[in-house]
């Protein structure tokens, strides 16, 4: 211990003396590793907010959707039957627009959703109050209905939205349960727009999916594992839907594929930006080393000395790496600031994620202190590896 | 105290082997003081750094204190320097970044003690006895050079070692502060330190007991 507090203390007294030097090895570590907490902290938001994304919407989450005809049920059933246990939810989903009343309030152009018990925990929406479609509404076509969140409070400004009445179109229906209110990514998914799941009421769908005011469904949501390989279930999905089908194609849409895509630019541009700082980080690097060669060099007679007065090998590259290395944690430390920084102005201007964490931070520090340890290691490591008297007088 | 057989060591230069020591034999009893004068180029500060522990022989034998010392390996090699030997170089080398007072500790920081306060005391002791307590803070570089050769003897006696090699100590220095340090290395050798000098100088050479002329890799004992 105190032999390492003495070292330190000479490595600074080392270093006050050579402040040049020490200032240009402190630069080329900042530029490598404020360059690599940039890329980290990009990556790292970009991977969060995709997760959280993914989270939302579930990962194993296949969308389709007819554009004008009618999703055959039967071959929904179909696809029930071959994939089994492998599908883990099968949502149909259908959909009108209509008035919604209730009492004085009158709410125009409500998207009403029909649909069964398993679109809550398939679109992943949380009850404020009361509960959800059950299998009871669909088998006996209950005129029940669940609000969401907006439609709600424009309803039923006070609250109190469940057990009263809601008149949707020209039917009359018990409100059962209210929605919280969505959570949404913070990100434009384009193409794929999650849909308003706020200003909508949900009621039952028929089991056999014919017993509404229209005869075929809009959408039907499919469940996988989140760790499916979607590409693979989605073809099987449409082989299966469109079997002898003649132009009659639905769209389908994987949430998670979507994302993919959103995310390209950030990941293309971040493997640029983790070339550019291993670029960056290699000409710290050497930009330390150099130093260090440096230093070794002119200071060899001291080594001589050192070593004519009892040091031992061991005890001149702890010396020499001990500089280095402070050297390196400084620039480390700085680094992370000034990456940091960076990483802030850069998501800022670009609009991008960026999460400066514990994987940026320690791999920045990490990646400093082995530069700085290799670059005092190996020029000590040579200058002590011959007798003392060479290095005293050859300098 | 020091004991060499056959000591040989030869450099290679520009292609040519030269070959420096040739079996060179010299014994040393506690508490000597010897002188060895020559010629340039004779080999003599190649002795020295063999005898210092600074190189290794080529081939021969080198007894200290009854240990055979070119039989070790660098780490106990070092360790010799650190408590056996004390040396005085002739351009007295100094760490230019450390004071005056942590030069001469310099051989504690390879030491078995870590008491810093009771290794700055001894350097302080030392330089005042130097005639230097007035350069306590000064950096090497602000000195003269008979002061740093003060200070190089001091820094030989730190670890208190019982035997001192100096190598040309008054070469580059006038004849006052050659007087200073040659009146240090007699006082030294009062204190029953064994002291080992090599000179050019026959009046610096005059003050030890024995003296010997290294000439063709070889000893030849002149008259004291």
């Amino acid at each position: 211990m105190n032999r390492w507090r003495a070292r330190v203390r000479s490595a600074l007294q080392v270093w006050r003396h050579h402040r040049v030097q020490a200032v240009l090895a402190v630069l080329g570590v900042v530029a490598g590793v404020s360059g690599l907490v940039t890329v980290v902290a990009i990556g790292e938001g970009a991977r969060r907010e995709f997760n959280a994304a993914i989270g939302l919407m579930g990962g194993g989450t296949l969308v389709v959707r007819s554009s004008g005809a009618a999703l055959p049920m039967e071959r929904v059933a179909a696809v029930k039957r071959i994939f089994g246990r492998d599908l883990n939810q099968v949502v149909p989903v259908a959909s009108a627009q209509t008035t919604a009343q209730s009492g004085s309030a009158r709410v125009d152009g409500v998207r009403i959703v029909e649909t069964a018990r398993d679109y809550l925990a398939a679109q992943r929406l949380d009850i404020y109050d009361g509960r959800f479609i059950s299998w009871y509404d669909q088998e006996y076509e209950s005129r029940v209905c669940v609000l969401g969140w907006e439609l709600g409070r424009q309803l039923f400004p006070r609250g109190g939205a469940v057990g009263q009445q809601v008149r949707l179109g020209d039917r009359v229906f018990l409100v059962v349960g209210w929605l919280a209110p969505m959570q949404r990514p913070d990100i434009e998914l384009g193409a794929m727009e999650l849909p308003e799941l706020d200003q909508v009421a949900y009621v039952p769908l028929a089991t056999d999916g014919l017993a509404t005011s229209r005869a075929s469904l809009d959408e039907l949501i499919l469940r996988f594992d989140d760790e499916a390989d979607m590409i693979r279930a989605s073809g099987a999905v449409q082989r299966i839907l469109e079997y002898d089908a003649e132009g009659t194609t639905f769209e389908y849409v994987v949430p998670v594929e979507m994302l993919r895509q959103k995310f390209h630019l950030q990941t293309v541009v971040g493997l640029l930006l983790m070339g550019t700082t291993a670029v960056m980080l290699v000409v710290g690097g050497i930009g330390i080393m150099n130093t260090m060669l440096m230093t070794v060099l002119r200071r060899r007679p001291e080594i001589g000395l050192r070593m004519a007065f009892g040091a031992r090998r061991r005890d001149i590259i702890e010396q020499f790496v001990t500089e280095s290395a402070l050297v390196a944690a400084f620039g480390g430390v700085m680094g992370l600031v000034v990456g940091a920084v960076i990483a802030q102005v850069v998501g800022w201007q670009l609009g991008w994620p960026v999460a400066i964490g514990l994987t940026a931070g320690l791999s920045g520090l990490l990646a400093a202190l082995a530069v700085g340890v290799l670059a005092g290691a190996y020029p000590a490591i040579q200058a002590a590896a011959v007798q003392p008297i060479r290095t005293l007088n050859h300098g | 105290m020091i004991r060499t057989a056959g000591l040989q060591k030869a450099y290679r230069q520009a292609e040519r082997e030269v070959r420096v020591l040739e079996g060179l034999d010299l014994e040393i009893r506690r508490g000597e003081f010897v002188a060895i004068m020559g010629s340039s180029g004779a080999g003599k500060s190649t002795l020295l750094q063999l005898l210092g522990c600074l190189d290794v022989p080529d081939a021969g034998e080198y007894w200290l204190d009854d240990r055979e010392v070119s039989k070790l390996g660098p780490d106990n090699l070092a360790e010799v320097r650190n408590r056996s030997i004390g040396f005085v170089f002739q351009s007295a080398h100094f760490v230019d970044y450390l004071d005056l007072v942590d030069n001469v500790a310099l051989p504690a920081e390879y030491g078995p003690s870590t008491d810093v306060d009771q290794h700055r005391a001894r350097a302080i002791e030392l330089l005042q006895r130097v005639g230097l307590g007035h350069r306590l803070d000064h950096r090497p570089s602000e000195l003269s050079g008979g002061e740093r050769q003060r200070a190089a003897v001091a820094r030989a006696m730190f670890a208190r070692p019982r035997l001192i090699l100096a190598d040309e100590p008054t070469g580059n220095l006038d004849e006052e502060n050659t007087r200073q340090l040659v009146e240090l290395f007699a006082d030294l050798h009062e204190e029953g330190i064994t002291i080992l000098l090599v000179t050019h100088d026959s009046d610096v050479a005059a003050i030890a007991d024995r003296c010997y002329r290294l000439r063709g890799g070889r000893l030849e004992n002149l008259a004291a």
